[in-house]
């Protein structure tokens, strides 16, 4: 990918070779790619198994290198150790013993490579009997309390889509990554790092806590109903659509508390929403007053009582795609795709000065890269050709 | 050893993802100073927070005040990384981006905000506010009708992890070059993070792996058993759909693919209405456990759905060592979530206590070069506590 002009992206020159598939692992080298790494994706002669699943490639994938090899024949996992000897960062998210099998272990390539950060991320975890099971979603996710979580107190639970274990996993993977860098850049060693799915989904989950007497003490659930928890924290409906509010603190209900009376003298409220019975009391009196207001009508009392709110955009593609300032950050990515047309997708989400302008990078086609990778790694031209016909690499 | 040893961190931030953030560093050894605001309301105490403040040194500092201010520089003055949310006053306390470059050369400063593409202020970095302004609020799964909040906070906790990797990727860049940078995320870009993967456009429409294809062998459902408790269960593995059918008694009723990949044979239409009526009806036939030891036995990917904190008893959690056991300074010994990286040279290690507010204030004073007597002013003026 090209950049502006001027100093480096932080991650210029950092080199990953990616042999990870699905989504979890490899979104992680690619919200690296965003930050200016060198990701090369070394993938089965057959492709990635994601790659029908166009969105979640292009989310996983883009911005990175692809070059197609069978591992299993001796001289394609030569050209994986080749690539993995020059990488600061190797990762994959293979079963147990798979890599080793293949001959990229951490000590194959510690031999060659002894400062490597090599970034493991297996599914449930590389011990245990369920170290060899699948680690798909929403099972991992199933077993952090989430889907309930997400329900609504009392309710039975829902099968979220967002938010899941694979971008938590991507998340989770990528600050792994850089640990490895930064420890290797401060303290001069490389290392091996394990990040298992199961790991990093609990991420969601932090808020959850046990308490000394073994009662577990979750965050305060969602209300039944789904809208919000009680009375400040709340969508609720108006007379042409919907408006919600935030007030953070129980010090701040008063204000909540004036801004009805102005609207209805006649409501009268508990002290305050502290006890579930009083919240619905409070609820209830704002549901009454507000769904017989405009939209406009509520925002402008919430803004004269100044309290936080936001108007719901009808949905995420009318809110997201087209907002220019999104766009300009690098934020959505504008670009011709040959097969699709044009294409708009989620892009840079953190910007580290100097930004690094998107500049359409795609997720790679299966090889794109493959002959340009070989010859980087001393392959003659005779020789990668011989590959090609032979059916090592494609 | 830890991988951030010696880095020192200043976090002032509001909100969860700050807090979170920063707390992924304090636990691979960064020293992260913690400044709970004073004179406005008071910050969260509640255990929802207790493990986003262990290993931290805490002070509370009223930043209204310009001797506060100047605590707060003073704390700056010997820091690495200074993290904090957006806030109107920025430019008035000298912390905007152009003022902390000046002041502070190598500073890698951190800011998280409600959204990067919306003038600072005109939305506040609320999980609901903002996941309502980019639609999301309509796009989740649940029962009701309507928009719906969320019952997890992940435009925060995609923010707090955003601001991480933001905030290692200058670190290790500085390593390199001595240089400060400034790292921008926000609440908005951690609801993208998730929806990355299921939210385009483009001209010819792509398939949307959100909508379940009936007629697909890859299955992933979620289901009621005999005894009221759920379970899920994936058959994207090879050959696990048949194996589900051979477990569920439906072989003889649904055929089997032919060739290696069954992903690539869809079910007819009349195989998809009798996966759809009758696998809810077998699964409902049997308690979970039951199911899950069949399933586990038949090698069908599967698992339990767990109520919240069921996780603290989960096998595979302790095996992964991520129960960590911390004293809080108000709740007292208390189970926590876990470091999720697992370093093979320089391991993570989350705090052993999380501090009460306050806790460290005189030490990190006096640490600055505050004589006890100004202390002990600024104490007795509410200027720090």
């Amino acid at each position: 990918m090209t950049t502006q002009a001027g100093p480096a992206p932080p991650l210029a020159g950092v080199r990953i070779a990616d042999f990870g598939q699905y989504v979890a692992g490899p979104m992680a080298s690619r919200l690296l790619a965003d930050l200016g790494a060198d990701v090369v994706k070394v993938e089965p002669l057959t492709g990635d198994l994601m790659r029908p699943a166009v969105r979640c490639f292009e989310a996983a994938q883009r911005g990175k290198r692809s070059i197609a090899i069978d591992l299993k024949h001796p001289e394609g996992a030569a050209i994986a150790v080749r690539l993995a000897t020059r990488a600061d960062i190797v990762a994959h998210g293979m079963r147990p013993g798979v890599a080793e099998r293949l001959g990229i272990g951490y000590d194959d390539i510690r031999s060659v490579n002894p400062d490597v950060v090599y970034v493991y991320s297996p599914g449930w975890g590389s011990r245990g009997p369920l170290a060899r099971k699948g680690a798909f979603a929403p099972l991992v996710t199933a077993v952090t309390g989430v889907h309930y979580e997400m329900a609504g107190a009392g309710n039975p639970p829902v099968l979220p889509y967002i938010p899941n274990e694979d971008v938590a996993g991507a998340l989770s993977t990528a600050s792994a990554m850089l640990l490895g860098l930064a420890a290797l850049r401060l303290h001069g060693q490389g290392q091996y790092i394990e990040v298992p799915q199961l790991n990093s989904t609990l991420l969601l989950s932090m808020t959850t806590v046990r308490l000394p007497d073994g009662r577990v003490a979750a965050p305060r659930p969602l209300d039944p109903d789904q809208r919000g928890r009680g009375a400040l924290h709340r969508l609720y409906r108006t007379n042409d659509g919907w408006i919600c509010l935030a007030l953070d603190a129980e010090d701040e209900f008063p204000r909540l508390g004036s801004m009805l009376r102005l609207l209805d003298s006649s409501a009268t409220l508990p002290p305050s929403d502290e006890c579930p019975s009083r919240a619905q009391e409070v609820v209830d009196a704002v549901s009454r007053v507000f769904s017989a207001m405009s939209t406009s009508d509520c925002v402008a009392a919430l803004q004269r009582s100044s309290i936080p709110y936001s108007v719901p955009a009808g949905s995420y593609e009318e809110a997201i795609f087209d907002d220019d300032e999104s766009v300009r950050l690098g934020r959505i990515a504008v670009r011709h795709d040959d097969r699709f047309g044009a294409t708009r997708a989620i892009a840079h989400l953190v910007g580290v000065s100097p930004n690094v302008r998107d500049d359409g990078a795609a997720a790679p086609k299966l090889g794109e890269h493959t002959t340009e990778i070989l010859q980087a790694l001393g392959y003659k031209p005779s020789e990668i050709a011989d590959l090609h016909t032979r059916a090592i690499v494609a | 050893m830890t991988a951030l040893q010696g880095l020192v961190i200043v976090d002032a931030s509001v909100g969860l993802a700050g807090a979170m953030a920063t707390g992924q560093l304090a636990d691979h050894g960064a020293t992260v100073i913690r400044v709970d605001p004073l004179g406005s309301p008071p910050p969260s105490a509640s255990a929802e927070w207790t493990a986003f403040h262990r290993g931290k040194r805490r002070i509370s500092i009223d930043l209204g005040d310009e001797r506060g201010a100047a605590v707060l520089h003073a704390l700056l003055g010997g820091a690495d990384v200074f993290v904090r949310t957006e806030r109107a006053d920025a430019e008035r306390l000298s912390l905007d981006e152009v003022q902390v470059r000046r002041r502070y050369p190598g500073m890698i400063h951190c800011v998280i905000s409600a959204d990067r593409a919306m003038s600072a202020g005109d939305l506040d970095a609320d999980d609901l506010l903002v996941m309502a302004r980019l639609g999301v609020v309509n796009d989740l799964n649940g029962s009701a009708t309507g928009p719906i909040s969320s019952g997890i906070p992940f435009a925060s906790i995609g923010a707090a992890l955003l601001g991480v990797i933001g905030v290692l990727s200058a670190v290790a860049a500085r390593a390199r070059d001595g240089l400060g940078r400034f790292v921008e995320t926000s609440l908005a870009d951690g609801v993208l993070a998730f929806g990355s993967m299921f939210w385009q456009r483009s001209e010819t429409p792509t398939p949307d792996v959100r909508i379940p294809n009936p007629s697909s062998r890859g299955l992933a459902v979620l289901a009621q058993c005999s005894d009221g408790e759920f379970l899920t269960l994936n058959t994207a593995a090879s050959g696990a759909h048949r194996r589900l059918m051979e477990a569920l008694g439906l072989d003889g009723r649904i055929q089997p693919a032919k060739g290696p990949v069954e992903l690539a044979e869809p079910l007819t239409a009349g195989e998809s209405e009798i996966i759809r009526t009758e696998l809810p009806r077998i699964l409902r036939s049997r308690t979970r456990e039951e199911w899950l030891g069949r399933l586990f036995g038949a090698d069908v990917a599967c698992a339990p759905v767990s109520r919240p904190g069921q996780f603290f008893d989960e096998e595979q959690v302790r095996i992964n060592d991520m129960v960590a056991t911390v004293e809080d300074a108000v709740l007292g010994r208390v189970d926590q979530v876990g470091v999720p990286a697992k370093l093979s040279w320089t391991p993570g290690r989350p705090g052993a206590r999380s501090a009460a507010a306050g806790e460290h204030t005189n030490e990190l004073l006096a640490e600055s070069g505050y004589a006890p007597s100004v202390i002990e002013e600024l104490r007795v003026a509410g200027v720090v506590r």
